[in-house]
């Protein structure tokens, strides 16, 4: 870039307007993308021109930054040989230009590493599923006669979120982790002047739990669903944000939770209260 | 004299705090074996004279018959009017892990009732039941 001459052209006119504090905090930004290094370039050559204009010892006077760089780096035992003649106000440009982010040359290819990394790690997760019985790559695999391609899950491989999609609930509050071993039923679908819910039982050999969401009619008629509780304190549980109650009720553990508009989810069965968190927490934010 | 006083308070103390330990062992939680939620709200109908009793039973556990045992419908006042048994007939009574529904009821316009329901759930040999007095309500 010459600094003398300027390359943003008009574009930038606008960076005129900004403090010298605004401008050195969009030095900040990092990008490998060539309008961002306009950009860049830009802003420095607006912090570099009112520096001339009005010095004010933000940047130092360039023959002393070159003395200590002398002084400092370009030692007997640190000693390094300058591409070129440096002009000074290239030196100038880097000291102003030093509240950037370094940029490694080796950005790109630790970018593709990590990418690398992250596909081996999947696809020997997704070999590892497939191992025990689940076909998960068929789950994925789409095709047609002349196509084929991988797809993401949608609410068809979950009921719950179809269930809730259909009666007009918000399917992401479906649960997505439940205990081992426990299959949930054929979701059903309760109705009344007062609310109407989609409830799912979740069964083993030996006990089972149940998800009821209900959406009400009328807010002020929330209140009047009442639960049963024995003496045993009211434990809260919080996940995205949602406030859970568990309550106990005997031999049953019962988890509630409201958004204190019209919906009311409850999670309820003979399991433990560590479960119970455990499924809150598979419920989407 | 002051440390008689204290000894006086003091001994007061104690059986206050003796008091309400045999209090507490009398009170009776409000738990259920069999019903974890309910709800029965009653409000007034679009048609003339109609009363709309709203329910909902969820039990602790598959249940092999729950529901609405009993609807006692009084006046304002306090005066008996009528009872409904519930039945799966008149579809008040049900199986499963929950009932939820409404049920239409034809009183004189212009009067002003309250309704008591209660609400049953049977899970094996064990069932138990709860009362919900509903708010008082004009007939349209």
């Amino acid at each position: 870039m010459n600094i003398q001459n300027g390359s943003s052209g008009r574009k930038y006119d606008f960076l005129e307007q900004l403090s010298v504090e605004d401008l050195e905090s969009l030095l900040r930004l990092s990008s490998d993308s060539v309008e961002t290094e306009a950009f860049l370039d830009a802003v420095t050559e607006v912090i570099v021109e009112r520096e001339r204009k009005a010095p004010t010892g933000r940047i130092p006077d360039v023959d002393t930054a070159w003395a200590e760089f002398q002084r400092d780096y370009n030692t007997a035992k640190e000693r390094f040989q300058l591409a070129g003649k440096e002009s000074k106000a290239i030196v100038e440009e880097r000291r102003v230009a030093s509240g950037r982010k370094q940029r490694s040359p080796l950005r790109p290819w630790r970018s593709v590493a990590v990418i690398a990394a992250t596909l081996v790690i999947s696809l020997a997760c997704m070999v590892g599923v497939q191992a025990t019985g689940l076909d998960v790559f068929g789950a994925l695999a789409r095709w047609t006669e002349e196509t084929f391609h991988y797809a993401l899950p949608t609410a068809e491989d979950n009921p719950i979120r179809e269930a809730l999609r259909n009666q007009g609930l918000p399917e992401e509050l479906a649960p997505t982790w439940w205990p081992e071993g426990f299959l949930p039923s054929e979701p059903e679908v309760y109705e009344s002047d007062i609310f109407r819910g989609v409830y799912i039982t979740f069964e083993n050999e030996d006990c089972a739990f149940r998800f009821r969401i209900r959406k009400f009619a009328n807010q002020m008629d929330m209140p009047q669903l009442d639960y049963e509780k024995d003496s045993y304190p009211i434990e809260t549980y919080v996940n995205y944000g949602r406030m859970f109650y568990i309550i106990s009720n005997l031999d049953d553990t019962w988890a509630t939770w409201t958004d204190g508009i019209s919906l009311v989810i409850d999670i309820d069965g003979n399991i433990t209260p560590d479960e119970i968190k455990s499924i809150i927490n598979s419920m989407g934010g | 004299m002051k440390r008689k006083i204290a000894l006086i308070l003091a001994l007061i103390l104690a059986f206050s705090c003796l008091s309400t330990f045999a209090l507490a062992a009398e009170i009776i939680p409000y738990a259920s074996p069999t019903i974890g939620a309910k709800l029965a709200i009653m409000k007034a109908g679009t048609k003339t004279g109609e009363l709309r009793i709203s329910y909902s039973v969820d039990a602790t556990g598959d249940a092999t018959k729950l529901g609405v045992s009993t609807i006692k419908i009084y006046k304002s006042d306090g005066s008996y009017v009528e009872t409904i048994k519930g039945t799966t007939d008149n579809g008040l009574v049900s199986s499963g892990i929950s009932h939820v529904g409404t049920y239409s009821y034809n009183a004189v316009s212009g009067q002003y009732y309250y309704a008591e329901v209660t609400l049953f759930a049977t899970i094996g040999s064990t069932s138990d039941s709860k009362t919900v007095t509903t708010a008082t309500v004009k007939a349209p």
